[in-house]
């Protein structure tokens, strides 16, 4: 009996910002496993075993433990070939994905695979893009960044921690088509292994611009070392002060890394339907709003078939610019 | 300094602090045993173990040095006994540590390894609280060029692996170097894939640790089983005495030194790595004995140079983590990642924000150095004896270590296929000559020399004089030339004195 | 070793790029023409050392093992971790001249062992397969 008032309560707190009118009268599922696609210890690896496999246990959303399986290949190519061939119709199974695995969907990445062939649970927060500059960068504005990439742009190098036509890459073009640039490839991007080697590029002096997301930033905002030029967000964020947002300066550009899981095309809508008020309860729940906030996470909230066109949409960008690009043809 | 380190002891020496540091280092040892999986698991592993227990970031912290520290230990283990490495640098242990486990010398190896790793940690400890704000400036000066020549530089040290042929040697290493071509290159537009052969499993390249399993352990297995009760059987000596002599832990004790040194320098480098630092160390010890060393056929010094110097380079790997914020290795990223989650925000600040943490982690290395050699030295005999295991338990054994190994990295069966074609390279190259270890450094230096030589370039728009600029490179650039004359001429000083 | 070179460098001519020191093929290029180098070099030079091939027997021997190994990645996700690696380690342990009736009860102890301390207690998942049900 007080198991279920847990429930209850656990369910309903994840109910103030969601749709009341899903019940999770379904059995709870036992057995379950989330599918991270990559291994240990990186972000997709992070979604599986603290907000899916640990939360959704702590919140008694599930029945018994949740395992946490990796495979890691192909960019998340593997795994996702993996439910689409062979977990069709596991319902107990979800995988956690990010913008990452959106941008890889558009660019072609992982083959024919389409959005279509899983269903896209919800997201439980975002990582705003945002671009940074030594802090004794000339530059000051983003114009000032638009303006070099126009007249001097062996000057005006980019840096980031994803690859060529990556997520951290694209932002930063997304903000040069807003300005009308037609050649993206004149300007110049090199990738590092993280943000932070990426970094310290821009804080040496090597590289003109780091083109990131808010949670790499902080620490060396805090410290003084770097100034943010325009952060990606529709809203300022708290946490960055005083930065202001691409859209305050005149390019209309959001984006950012969600953290999200999908699951399995072949799984029943009541399955669907259960994993989605499992992520929205998570979503809601006072414990992971204090482990978002830590790891820098802005609110972003997008269940079900909202989050599903939020994702087509965002492949739809990607695909375009990734033309513009050449990095698919 | 001295009171803030006094502090950082009050906190290390706190009875949870302490059950932390001490489990770390056991369930270290015992998980850096198991090839495959080191301690970027274990932490992942054991992470919703921190968020249960609410640790603070600095008990979460002494509890993955510990984990880390062990772990490094725990893979020289397997390395001397099997000859099957957990990790990169632990291939460097496997040159003379499991030779000298053939002559029965199995004790004295993993005592000096004990020995070793214990001094290497602990100078290298004082050296970061000596230096680290000093140092973290170093780390921020190296850009991809100078990142090139220090792998220049590293290659260098083919030259001491080259008894024999050096055109093998040199061959072995260039084939690294090509191996580590393989995959999606992330620096060209659209993920080029290269070398490939339309197999969708090569993309993501083939994992180090493939390798060198294949070729060191599966390798052996079918060296082994090659010479079997022919009359070249090669039987496990054995064991003597546990311990070295005196004379050789003294003969051993500068080489320590010096390889700390280099480690803990190479470790502060984010883009360099343990496995650089241990094959430095190894062939500047290994010029230095000069015909005096056994280097290659079993000799403890080339025991005791990797060893000092992984550990110190593990270290040195925390000076851009707890003072720039940035992860050197996948270990120091993925303790990042969880520092993030209970709160700490990375960067330059951290050192105000959790002065505790710096103090507190510098303290509980030491503790853990001590609780290691205290766990494992008694431990060496016990150990020792698994090489007494009848060898048909043995060999197969070291099969299935190596198959449940390479699987769990991954979960790729096309891993397990890997290994055994490179078990098969190993295997001809053994028999043929071509020396083994050039190839793991041309492996391990392949990505990281390509890639910031294009990186390089890339900033200067294809100038070639990106590389002569600054002092660093220049410097480089001596020391590298240094390391290829000097050897000669001490030959010819040698000559001229015998001659004389 | 030549061949295996020129297949490396016809490879890396044949990736489709410009030209240049920034990009994806000048590298392996440069690779592909030092291990031709050296190959021929070793042609000229060849090294001394004797190379002794293993007998028959043991030629066998490795064989064996070879294709046990194989064919274990071949069925490791259908059959599963146990029985697999139980048969592989049984035909390790004939191929090593273990004593008969040692061989069941070892290579079972040993692989049922594994199993539970990688799959069980360390989490890394080894494949059930058609003993799904334990």
């Amino acid at each position: 009996m007080t198991r279920k008032l847990l429930l209850l309560a656990s369910v309903l707190s994840g109910f103030m910002l969601a749709n009341p009118a899903i019940s999770m009268a379904q059995e709870k599922l036992s057995g379950t496993e989330c599918l991270a696609p990559a291994g240990a210890g990186g972000g997709w690896d992070f979604t599986c075993r603290v907000p899916a496999a640990q939360l959704m246990q702590k919140l008694n959303l599930i029945d018994g433990a949740m395992k946490v399986v990796n495979m890691s290949g192909s960019g998340g190519g593997k795994a996702f070939s993996h439910v689409v061939t062979t977990r069709n119709n596991d319902e107990k199974l979800i995988v956690a994905a990010s913008a990452a695995t959106a941008t890889r969907l558009a660019q072609k990445v992982y083959g024919d695979y389409k959005a279509d062939d899983v269903r896209w649970v919800g997201a439980l927060g975002m990582d705003y893009g945002v671009i940074v500059v030594s802090k004794d960068s000339p530059l000051k504005t983003l114009d000032d960044l638009v303006q070099k990439f126009k007249s001097d742009p062996r000057k005006a190098i980019i840096v980031g921690g994803s690859s060529v036509g990556g997520w951290d890459h694209i932002k930063a073009l997304l903000v040069a088509k807003a300005a009308g640039i037609k050649n993206l490839r004149s300007i110049t991007y090199i990738p590092f292994d993280n943000g932070g080697k990426a970094m310290l590029e821009v804080i040496s002096g090597r590289a003109a611009a780091f083109t990131g997301d808010a949670s790499e930033v902080i620490g060396q905002l805090k410290a003084g070392e770097v100034r943010i030029l325009a952060v990606l967000s529709d809203q300022p964020i708290p946490a960055l002060s005083g930065a202001k947002t691409a859209k305050e300066q005149g390019y209309d550009v959001v984006g950012g890394n969600w953290r999200a899981f999908y699951a399995p095309a072949g799984i029943s809508d009541d399955a669907y339907n259960y994993w989605v008020s499992a992520v929205k309860a998570v979503a809601g729940s006072p414990e992971w709003t204090a482990l978002r906030e830590k790891n820098g996470l802005a609110e972003f909230t997008s269940f079900g078939k909202d989050f599903d066109a939020f994702v087509r949409k965002q492949i739809e960008n990607v695909a375009e610019i990734s033309k513009e690009l050449g990095v698919t043809k | 300094m001295f009171d803030q380190l006094l502090h950082g002891f009050s906190i290390a020496l706190s009875t949870q602090n302490i059950f932390l540091v001490f489990t770390g280092a056991f369930l270290g040892t015992v998980i850096g045993m198991l090839p495959g999986i080191g301690p970027i698991n274990a932490i992942a592993i054991l992470f919703p173990i921190v968020l249960q227990f609410e640790l603070t970031p600095s008990s979460a912290l002494i509890f993955f040095a510990g984990i880390f520290y062990g772990s490094q230990y725990g893979n020289s283990i397997s390395s001397i006994l099997l000859n099957v490495p957990g990790t990169s640098s632990a291939a460097v242990t496997c040159i003379d540590g499991h030779p000298l486990a053939r002559q029965g010398r199995a004790g004295p190896a993993l005592a000096m390894s004990a020995i070793a790793s214990f001094s290497g940690g602990v100078l290298s400890i004082f050296l970061l609280i000596l230096f680290a704000p000093y140092l973290s400036k170093l780390a921020i000066d190296f850009g991809p060029a100078e990142y090139f020549v220090l792998m220049v530089c590293a290659f260098t040290a083919l030259t001491s692996f080259s008894h024999g042929s050096f055109i093998k040697a040199l061959f072995s290493a260039i084939l690294g170097l090509a191996i580590a071509t393989i995959g999606i290159d992330e620096l060209s537009f659209g993920g080029m894939r290269r070398f490939t052969f339309g197999v969708e499993e090569l993309g993501d390249g083939i994992d180090f640790i493939v390798v060198v399993i294949g070729v060191f352990a599966i390798g052996e297995l079918f060296l082994y089983l090659s010479e079997l009760s022919s009359d070249t059987v090669q039987k496990i000596a054995p064991l003597n005495k546990v311990m070295m002599s005196f004379k050789e832990l003294k003969e051993s004790f500068a080489g320590i030194l010096r390889s700390c040194i280099t480690g803990f320098l190479v470790g502060v480098l984010p883009g360099a790595g343990a496995t650089i630092a241990s094959f430095l160390a190894y062939s500047t010890e290994k010029k230095m004995a000069g015909a005096s060393g056994k280097f290659g056929k079993g000799d403890l010094r080339g025991v005791a140079a990797p060893e000092s110097a992984n550990n110190s380079s593990a270290v040195g790997s925390f000076i851009p983590l707890l003072v720039l914020g940035v992860p050197g290795s996948e270990t120091t990223a993925v303790m990042l990642a969880a520092l993030i989650t209970l709160g700490v925000t990375p960067g330059p600040t951290m050192l105000t924000d959790q002065p505790d943490m710096f103090w507190g982690v510098a303290a509980s290395m030491f503790i853990g150095n001590l609780v290691l050699i205290i766990l494992n030295l008694p431990m060496v005999k016990l150990l020792a004896k698994i090489l007494l295991i009848p060898r048909w338990v043995l060999m197969p054994l070291i099969a299935i270590l190596s198959i449940v190994g390479v699987y769990v990295l991954n979960g790729s069966e096309f891993d397990l296929l890997l290994m055994l074609i490179f078990g098969v390279i190993g295997f001809i190259m053994r028999k043929t000559g071509f020396p083994l270890a050039p190839l793991i450094l041309g492996l391990v230096l392949g990505g990281l020399i390509e890639v910031n030589f294009r990186r390089a370039l890339t900033y200067s728009y294809g100038d070639f004089s990106t590389f002569f600029e600054s002092p660093i490179s220049i410097g480089l650039w001596i020391i590298t030339l240094l390391s290829l004359v000097a050897p000669l001429f001490f030959k010819v000083l040698k000559k001229g004195r015998t001659q004389g | 070793m030549l061949i295996l070179s020129l297949v490396y460098c016809v490879s890396a001519l044949s990736l489709d790029a410009d030209f240049n020191p920034v990009n994806e093929k000048f590298y392996p290029f440069v690779l592909s023409v030092l291990m031709i180098l050296l190959s021929v070099g070793l042609m000229i030079w060849p090294s001394a050392q004797a190379t002794t091939w293993p007998n028959w027997k043991n030629f066998q021997r490795i064989a064996i093992t070879f294709i046990a190994i194989l064919l274990y990645s071949l069925v490791l996700q259908k059959v599963g971790f146990i029985i697999s690696a139980g048969l592989l380690m049984a035909i390790c342990m004939w191929v090593f001249e273990a004593d008969l009736k040692w061989i069941a009860p070892t290579s079972l102890i040993i692989v049922v062992s594994f199993y539970v301390v990688f799959d069980r207690m360390l989490g890394l998942n080894l494949p059930a397969g058609i003993l799904g049900f334990l």
